[in-house]
């Protein structure tokens, strides 16, 4: 999927040789959406990025050093496909540095992704793209902290089918330096996943902390993820829960749960075939519930191509916003209940 | 011109042997320009990234699929030769993916060029750079790319070629979600081009929407371009029309005409000699008229590399503020600009 641009065995003047290799890589993934987000005279044409996976173009690279161990890096550069991104270039997907051992597993430092995000994927057939996955934002959604900046993490080699991980970030954004905030916006989570195949399972749980005054507020975030999957089908499901103190400590409220199920079918070789219903629940109001339903068609054209397309809906209740993963437009009315449908084109190199 | 970091074949598991390739490539554009923007003690000394073409760095790919369609992407980042552009290093020159064949053309995704944009060089001998085009902004007032953008661009056959473009949005940076402006923003176009050399003549129409509280305002442009070269001597033109509604849906009132024609010469295998000469007449202005005239030499050091020097100016009428294309500053109503530049370029 990825080639090298260049692997080089360099016998250096140091006590080992190190072995020297570097990758260039991207996604590009654009498409068109067909959102209805409102009623009325609004636009409901989109032309979107990243609609089953995000943009990008990036770097990486490892080098062996002694004893088995190595050091490696990662620099991913956001790319707006649709637009050119003006202003958002940035590396904020992903830049990070580590050393690692097959024996020992990895240690990394920089902007990253959480295991809270590793865990969901256990869980979701459809991935953290197209309408099918039932990664969404919202008091009704899943809510999964995709990346922590400033964070140290370490992740297990997988022993038996076990893997463990965890990671701790002071300042998610930037660390806090004000007084009587010491803890404000630290966040740490770890993971632990069985993943023998053909099935799954793994849980992990976040801690996310808001501090003002010295009060303190940690939002805790449980989940609990499964699959079953032969190759030719493959059922995935997971189940969410969030809460914090209330609204204390510069924080908003939060208590929410969800759960979601999502199928595959795949066949002929080049088809895919993804169903997700799922619900989340915002306790904080009776009966503030988000129902989401989608089906999306993967035609495979090669390892790097892919051509996807997508129906999905959502049923808002008691004042629910939600909207499908990768919705585009405004945010829609409370109750009011979006749908979408997608066709987009992705290559990978 | 280009360098390949990388070809490789693979017979795949899938049906059709799949070959992929993917290029970095590029363009460092510095160079000097004297520019007379106003009277007075002000600065007039330039140094300017993109006189002749902008200065990119990019990486592009393909893979062939089955029966004889392959898979391509393009991404562009825009690099400010002369300050590093803090902040602007993004892909706004190019970002697009898509699917294309032989027999059929291609079709693309992303932010691109428009049709207009390439219907124009069908009557420029000068491309879109140096003060010997007539690319500038209040002239012709071409959109140069649109995002949010669906593309189809035929194959050449027997001389013609056809292309459409399609987006929502296309002038915005995000498709309009505000009630009553369901179409603000959209850009489409089309061109029709007969190009089978010496000569070649094309068109192209363009709308651009924009649109609140449930009114709209259409702006469209229509150009004619030609060109006969026999690599020798070239003689290129064209006639361009802007023109919307008027001042609904907040739009700025305009209907502008301008032709130009855009001669060259190419003598000794590395010498290039350019002239322009164009009239802009803005028909909303009394005194709205400005003509531009403009010469230009490039020294062909090799395929990648040249040197270009030219020197232009502006006669504007009382109410116009034209300048030069690539010029370095905007000016004042009435005032007459004249430049010198002077640049390096290396493509890879």
């Amino acid at each position: 999927m990825k080639k090298k641009l260049l692997a080089v065995a360099v016998v250096g003047a140091l006590a080992s040789p190190a072995a020297f290799a570097q990758t260039l890589y991207g996604i590009v993934d654009v498409g068109y959406q067909n959102s209805k987000y409102a009623d009325g005279d609004v636009n409901k044409h989109f032309i979107q990025s990243g609609q089953h996976s995000g943009s990008r173009l990036g770097v990486r690279g490892s080098e062996d050093l002694a004893a088995g161990t190595y050091v490696m890096y990662q620099i991913e550069f956001n790319i707006v496909a649709d637009t050119g991104g003006p202003g958002a270039t940035d590396t904020t997907r992903l830049t990070f540095v580590g050393l690692g051992s097959k024996a020992w597993g990895e240690l990394t430092l920089g902007q990253q992704y959480t295991h809270s995000f590793h865990t969901f994927a256990v869980g979701s057939a459809a991935g953290y793209g197209t309408f099918s996955s039932f990664y969404t934002g919202g008091a009704t959604g899943s809510v999964i902290a995709t990346r922590a900046s400033n964070s140290v993490k370490y992740s297990s080699p997988v022993m038996s089918g076990f893997s463990v991980g965890a990671l701790w970030s002071p300042g998610v954004a930037t660390e806090p330096t004000a007084v009587g905030a010491s803890g404000n916006g630290n966040y740490m989570d770890f993971a632990v996943r069985y993943t023998p195949g053909p099935f799954g399972v793994a849980i992990s749980h976040a801690i996310a902390t808001a501090e003002a005054a010295g009060v303190d507020n940690d939002t805790d975030s449980t989940q609990i993820t499964a699959n079953w999957d032969n190759r030719a089908f493959g059922i995935y499901g997971g189940f969410q829960q969030r809460e914090n103190d209330g609204a204390v400590g510069g924080a908003t409220a939060v208590d929410s749960e969800a759960w979601w199920l999502s199928a595959v079918a795949r066949f002929g070789g080049r088809h895919e075939l993804y169903f997700l219903y799922g619900q989340g629940e915002n306790n904080l109001v009776t009966g503030q519930e988000s129902k989401r339903m989608a089906i999306t068609y993967q035609h495979v054209m090669s390892k790097r191509t892919r051509i996807y397309t997508s129906i999905g809906r959502v049923t808002n209740e008691g004042g629910a916003t939600g909207v499908l993963n990768g919705q585009a437009g405004a945010a829609p009315a409370a109750n009011y209940d979006p749908r979408g449908f997608q066709l987009g084109l992705l290559h990978s190199f | 011109m280009k360098s390949k970091l990388l070809a490789v074949a693979v017979a795949g598991a899938l049906a059709s042997p799949a070959a992929f390739a993917q290029t970095i490539y590029g363009i460092v554009d510095v160079g000097y320009q004297h520019a007379k923007h106003a009277d007075g003690d002000v600065n007039k000394r330039f140094i300017q990234s993109g006189q002749h073409s902008g200065s990119r760095f990019g990486v592009r790919g393909s893979e062939d699929l089955a029966a004889g369609t392959y898979a391509m992407y393009q991404v562009e980042f825009n690099i400010l030769a002369d300050t590093g552009g803090p902040g602007a290093t993004d892909t706004t020159r190019l970002t697009m993916v898509g699917m294309g064949s032989k027999a059929w053309g291609e079709l693309t995704l992303g932010r691109q060029y428009t049709h207009s944009f390439h219907t124009f060089a069908v009557g420029s001998a000068s491309g879109y750079g140096t003060f010997s085009s007539f690319y500038v902004p209040d002239g012709p007032g071409i959109t140069t790319r649109a995002s949010n953008s669906v593309k189809y661009s035929s194959p050449v056959m027997g001389g013609f070629s056809v292309g459409a473009l399609w987006a929502p949005g296309g002038t915005l940076a995000t498709e309009s979600t505000a009630v009553g402006a369901s179409d603000n923003g959209d850009y489409t176009d089309f061109a029709l081009r007969f190009t089978p050399g010496p000569l070649g003549i094309a068109l192209s129409r363009a709308r651009q929407i924009t649109q609140a509280a449930g009114v709209e305002n259409h702006l469209k442009l229509n150009q004619v371009t030609a060109n006969w070269d026999n690599r020798a001597y070239g003689l290129y033109g064209g006639y361009i029309t802007r023109r919307n509604q008027g001042a609904s849906a907040g739009a700025t009132p305009t209907d502008v005409r301008s032709f130009w024609v855009n001669p060259v010469a190419r003598f000794g295998g590395r010498h290039e000699l350019y002239a322009l000469w164009g009239k802009v007449k803005n028909k909303l202005l009394a005194g709205g008229d400005a003509s531009v005239v403009a010469l230009t030499y490039q020294h062909v050091l090799s395929k990648r590399t040249r040197i270009y020097t030219s020197l232009g100016r502006v006669d504007n009428d009382a109410a116009s503020a034209v300048e030069l294309n690539a010029f370095a500053s905007a000016v004042a109503a009435g005032y007459d600009p004249r430049g010198f530049q002077l640049g390096l370029l290396h493509s890879f």
